[in-house]
């Protein structure tokens, strides 16, 4: 009565089209551009969006170009007669099952990768599709309204998750922009147009939209805010992850949601609500792939059996999704589809129906052309557990014994959680020794009666002798990044003995998970912008091109401490260094919060503000120049322009350079450690050498000059 | 009928038949009682019609004094000023008006029976609508009596393009259906779909609105109402000033309004007559309330049984410890405390007003104490779904609250069973449904979708509502070329 049946609006349309773009390519497109163009991913992005841009131009002149009320398919027909349209017609049928089948097959390998571990794949993609065909039998307005409502509800939380994670992304891996050659660039360009070309669907709009003049604005303006939430997107995860890192990750974005931290501690992790709006998103695709393939089966049976088109599209999709999930060619192949066949066909006939549109007559010879080119291309070519039956563990130890790996799980004694008075122990322990971690894992579950539940995980204590086992350590990696057992954000300790680290947890009047936490958070004498966590472990063995410096704990008075830390460089563990070099470490690339020492006569100074600049100097040789500007508290008075005060800013200037000079050199000769960590930065100066070092990172280590410069501003002088 | 009393009173005593709460009288009239009259009524609908102040008594004791011409031409012209005299050609058209609550008269030589209303059937006085309180705006709401419903009504909307439409519906009860509407603001065709929908069965009885409401609405199977209900008059006028219709029915307080929508639930009267920060802000409250009375018992079990990464640690121990020695499954015990929270409010409503309150304080104790003390429940059980109820408490609307209460076992069965994505795929299958949903034409979801067709001015009055001085157009429901409610009168001193 009021609202006009099947007809949408602008706003609908533009969200409809912005959902069908972001779902898949905030998912796929971030591990696929680090894979093909590594830090020219932005760039990428930036040339698939011009491209996308330019197609929507198309889009809206072949809309344009229809006839009032007439649908694509229709067009089609008439553009190139009856038979190639037919044909062409069935070639989109087959494009919309094979996506549809793909993206049905992508959300449930999502589902059962972060939501529901032990579903069944098949269920969950039966009940999905259920409810699309149950979405798609009303028409599209009822799809529409769906996301013109949940449009902000789900891109204002992706969009407030990019701002607070984009305060840990490190600008440095950002840069060289040019890193690897044209053609990976070109490659990676081509697959953001490939997620910018699903804007196709609005071809299939016409009939749909109140004002067909609007499909042009509503699809352009998609592909704008689409492009730029995968900018934004892309910038961060290769802020944090690294291209290398990224590439492999299956759903990079996923897991930075798992290591955001949101202000106010209300949430530990938010990966699983997150996961919501690639559900959304995702299912969006799904389900327009699903209409428009009934939509063109229909057109196809010349509008017979509505509904029975709908069964058959989810039949074939289900078909398809199976097939991907079951098997990794097929998989393979429709990756190939889509790069070589599907894309080039949805580019290629708007743009040839618009110009039969223009010319008619040479609709028939065109479609004949399309179909021979198109041959030629073939040729070529649930389970549930209770709370009560789970145990989480607060911290988890590793060590290498002779010829096994020993895993020791500190948890929380419950009683105590809801009596503080309990007359309990402190924690409980188990202990588990296996020949590699893999089976020490899965011996849990026969020895115990409870799940392990890692979520809660705070604290990974490794032992040096395990990290420094490549087969341990690789096992390990591999095992965690594949199962996502643990979470990126647990904070991460090596120790001589890591089972004896654990065991002082009797001492403590808190789990030793929670009291290390905090221990990180409170240190008086420096305290880090960032503490060390899984993540940056897994990152740095991935990109190899970073220093990570990783605390070392050992057993002072029954307390655990901080003592020494571990330089893990360049993928490779080097070796054990003082504190005093990590914190200059940390205060040469700016990653101090706060810093505490005394001068020779006793003064006390609190290094408050740091900001660093480093850059190298041109010329043939690796000269790195650190620019330290500091802000420090003198505990007592001073009078400003006073010889006091000048004299305690000379002593902290010349005490700073000199550590750092003196420091720096020592541990460039042994153990060939850069603690400036500059390598990677030099790709934002000079990419022929970093290029040309990256193979040799030893060589980068003996050729390197450091520089330190330092400012020191006082606090509190008074004036 | 015929011109003799004796063939009209026995044609009407046979179609009556014997009844023990009809009372029938043979009477004399006329200056020399040489008239003979019949007079039938429902036992407590008449008075004592010898007295002063009854409409029949004075009208049978003027006839007393009249000559026989005179008596048949002031009932043909009804001389005697009765306002609601009404004459009957039918002996069944009698009868009907006899149901109604009026005396009925027959006069031999006078070929009509004649309605007299008296005092009625007993109806109860006006009162505060119990459903709908509010804290600022009119008291009054509605009764059983339908005219009574819809003098209220015109009390509030005084115009002559108020018009009330009355049909009859249900053969054994012809009870009196009135549409009320705006005729200048009302579209012909919603009009038209409304009598459509009201004729579209035939029923023997309806007994209250809620009958009409379950005959004439699109999707059956939606737990979602599709008509808006209301027990205050000033509620009803307000939806018809918006261009809405108002169907009252007799015997029942309850008013309903078309067509509808989500966000009109989600509204109370005093929206309107509250500052608009302090409304946006109690209905924020309620958007979210609605939400939460939905998902909150299935969100818990998603996150205790599947997702624990999300809760802080601390919580989340809290929570383990907590339901350590407790016998049953998580899901069994948020069902346990949820059938038991709808026992209380099953109870709280049938039981006397005074016993009423007791069973909250007995609920609470019995149910709450004694269950987590006796280890059958967890505290943090009782904690979420008590929240629950306090949330679906907040909706306004007795109707829609009802399908959240529904709702929220299909949320607690998924996400037992599947988690966050069972929360997903529900909340998914609810959107989907709403957004097919229609009341009479009009989306469910309005104005968060399809707003472009009132060119987004029904926003003002959603999520948020806007001052009222920028609410100068009337929502979707109205005529396109009425759509303007609200125009400055000093706008022409501005301009200058």
């Amino acid at each position: 009565m009021f609202s006009k049946n099947n007809k949408i609006s602008k706003r609908q349309m533009f969200r409809l089209l912005t959902y069908d773009l972001l779902g898949i390519g905030t998912l796929l497109l971030p591990s696929a551009l680090a894979g093909s163009a590594g830090k020219n991913g932005i760039a990428s992005i930036v040339a698939g969006l011009v491209a996308g841009l330019l197609y929507s131009l198309v889009i809206g002149w072949v809309v344009n170009a229809m006839e009032e009320g007439e649908s694509y398919p229709a067009c089609l027909k008439r553009c190139f007669g009856k038979l190639p349209g037919t044909i062409l017609i069935f070639c989109y049928v087959l494009y919309f099952v094979l996506l549809g089948g793909y993206v049905s097959y992508i959300f449930g390998h999502l589902i059962v990768t972060e939501l529901l571990k032990e579903q069944s794949f098949y269920w969950i993609v039966a009940g999905i599709l259920a409810l699309s065909a149950y979405a798609v039998f009303e028409g599209i307005e009822g799809r529409a309204r769906i996301y013109e409502i949940l449009f902000w509800f789900l891109m204002a939380p992706l969009l407030v998750m990019l701002f607070f994670a984009a305060r840990d992304v490190e600008w440095a891996r950002l840069f060289p922009l040019y890193e690897t050659d044209m053609r990976g660039m070109s490659v990676g360009s081509y697959i953001s147009f490939e997620v910018f070309s699903l804007s196709g669907i609005a071809l299939f709009l016409a009939p749909f939209a109140r004002k067909r003049t609007s499909i042009r604005g509503a699809c352009m303006g998609a592909v704008l805010f689409g492009g730029l939430v995968l900018l934004a997107l892309y910038a961060v995860l290769q802020g944090i992850f690294g291209s290398l890192s990224m590439q492999a990750m299956e759903y990079p974005a996923v897991t930075l949601m798992s290591m955001i931290q949101i202000p106010g501690g209300f949430l530990q992790r938010q990966d699983a609500l997150m996961v919501a709006i690639w559900f959304f998103t995702i299912f969006a695709l799904l389900s327009s792939s699903m209409f428009y393939a009934a939509e063109s089966f229909k057109e196809l049976s010349g509008g017979k059996m509505k509904k029975g088109w709908v069964f058959l599209a989810a039949l074939a999709l289900f078909g398809i999704s199976v097939l991907s999930y079951r098997s990794g060619e097929f998989t393979v192949l429709l990756h190939r589809i889509f790069l070589c066949a599907a894309t080039p066909f949805a580019v290629l006939i708007p743009i040839l129906a618009g110009v039969c549109m223009k010319r008619p007559g040479k609709g028939k010879q065109m479609a004949c052309f399309v179909l021979a080119l198109g041959g030629m291309f073939c040729l070529s070519g649930c389970s549930t557990t209770e709370l009560e039956n789970r145990r989480f563990p607060l911290a988890m130890g590793i060590d290498r014994t002779e010829d096994a790996c020993r895993i020791s799980y500190k948890f929380q004694d419950l009683s105590k959680v809801a009596n503080e008075n309990a007359d309990s122990e402190s924690g409980t322990d188990f202990y588990i020794e296996e020949k590699d971690f893999f089976t020490g894992i899965s011996k849990y579950a026969n020895e115990s009666n409870k799940i392990l539940d890692y979520n809660h995980m705070k604290v990974l204590v490794l032992s040096e002798d395990f990290v420094e086992d490549e087969e341990s350590r690789a096992n390990f990696l591999d095992i965690c990044s594949k199962k996502s057992l643990i979470a990126r954000n647990t904070l991460l300790f090596f120790a001589e003995d890591a089972a004896k680290i654990l065991a002082l947890d009797q001492n403590l009047d808190t789990a030793i998970g929670s009291y290390l936490e905090e221990m990180i958070e409170t240190r008086e004498d420096y305290r880090l912008k960032d503490a060390v966590t899984l993540g940056d472990f897994f990152n740095d063995m991935a990109n190899k091109e970073q220093l990570l410096l990783v605390p070392v704990l050992s057993e002072k008075g029954g307390m655990p401490v901080i003592d020494r830390y571990y330089a893990v460089a360049g993928g490779v563990p080097k070796g054990e260094i003082g504190v005093n070099e990590a914190v200059l470490s940390y205060l040469s690339q700016g990653k101090l919060k706060k810093l505490m020492f005394s001068l020779e006569d006793g003064t006390a100074i609190t290094v408050n503000r740091l900001k660093v600049q480093g850059g190298f100097s041109r010329g043939t040789g690796v000269v790195y120049q650190d620019q330290i500007h500091v802000e420090v508290v003198v505990e007592k008075d001073l009078a400003a322009g006073s010889g006091e005060a000048e004299r305690i800013r000379a002593e902290v200037k010349e005490w700073l350079e000199v550590q750092l000079i003196s420091r720096t050199d020592e541990l460039l000769k042994e153990p060939e450690i850069d603690i400036t960590n500059s390598f990677y930065k030099l790709g934002m100066s000079d990419r022929k050498k970093y290029e040309e070092y990256r193979r040799d990172m030893e060589r980068y280590v003996e050729d390197l000059e450091c520089g330190f410069e330092v400012e020191v501003v006082l606090l509190n002088e008074r004036g | 009928m015929e011109k003799e009393l004796s063939k009209n009173k026995e044609a009407f005593l046979a179609l009556l038949g014997e009844s023990a709460d009809i009372k029938k009288k043979t009477m004399l009239l006329g200056l020399n009682q040489d008239i003979g009259c019949f007079i039938a009524y429902i036992e407590v609908t008449g008075g004592s019609f010898l007295f002063e102040n009854s409409v029949v008594g004075k009208l049978l004791n003027q006839f007393c004094e009249m000559s026989g011409e005179e008596i048949y031409k002031s009932l043909e012209k009804n001389a005697l000023g009765i306002s609601d005299m009404t004459l009957f050609d039918t002996i069944e058209g009698a009868a009907g008006g006899m149901f109604a609550g009026d005396v009925i008269l027959f006069v031999d030589g006078f070929a009509q029976a004649i309605k007299i209303p008296d005092k009625g059937y007993p109806a109860m006085s006006l009162q505060a609508p119990d459903s709908e309180k509010v804290i600022r705006g009119s008291k009054e709401g509605f009764m059983d009596s339908i005219k009574v419903n819809s003098a209220l009504i015109r009390k509030r909307l005084r115009t002559p393009k108020l018009k009330v439409e009355e049909i009859q519906v249900g053969t054994r009860t012809s009870t009196n259906v009135d549409l009320v509407y705006m005729e200048d603001l009302a579209y012909p065709s919603l009009l038209e779909e409304v009598r459509k929908r009201l004729n579209r069965y035939e029923i023997d009885g309806i007994l209250d609105s809620g009958m009409i409401e379950q005959l004439s609405e699109e999707k059956w199977y939606s737990p979602f109402p599709q008509f808006q209900t209301t027990q205050r008059p000033d509620r009803a006028a307000m939806s018809i000033l918006e261009g809405r219709v108002v169907v009252l029915v007799d015997n029942s307080p309850t008013a309903l309004i078309l067509p509808t929508d989500y966000n009109s639930f989600i509204k109370t009267s005093d929206d309107m007559y509250n500052r608009w920060e302090i409304a946006s802000f109690g209905r924020l409250i309620r958007y979210i309330a609605a939400f939460f009375a939905m998902t909150v018992p299935g969100l818990y079990l998603a996150v205790t049984n599947f997702h624990t990464q999300v809760l802080p640690t601390t919580l989340l121990l809290s929570f383990a410890a907590a339901r350590q020695g407790v016998p049953f499954p998580a899901v069994v015990e948020v069902l346990l405390m949820e059938i038991a929270f709808e026992l209380l409010r099953e109870a709280g409503v049938r039981l006397p007003g005074a016993m009423g309150n007791t069973i909250g304080i007995v609920g609470g104790l019995i149910i709450g104490q004694a269950a987590v003390e006796a280890n059958i429940v967890s505290p943090i059980v009782v904690i979420v779904v008590a929240f629950t109820a306090l949330c679906s408490f907040a909706i306004p609307n007795e109707e829609f609250a009802t399908s959240f209460r529904l709702l929220k076992f299909l949320f607690i069965f998924l996400c037992s069973w599947l988690g966050f994505y069972g929360f997903l795929y529900g909340l998914l299958l609810v959107l989907i449904h709403l957004s097919h949903l229609k009341s009479f034409g009009i989306p469910y979801l309005m104005p968060f979708v399809g707003a472009d067709l009132n060119q987004y001015d029904d926003e003002r009055d959603s999520l948020i509502r806007q001052p009222l001085f920028l609410m100068k157009k009337r929502p979707i429901y109205a005529r396109r070329n009425q759509r303007v409610r609200l125009k400055r009168k000093d706008s022409d001193v501005f301009k200058k």
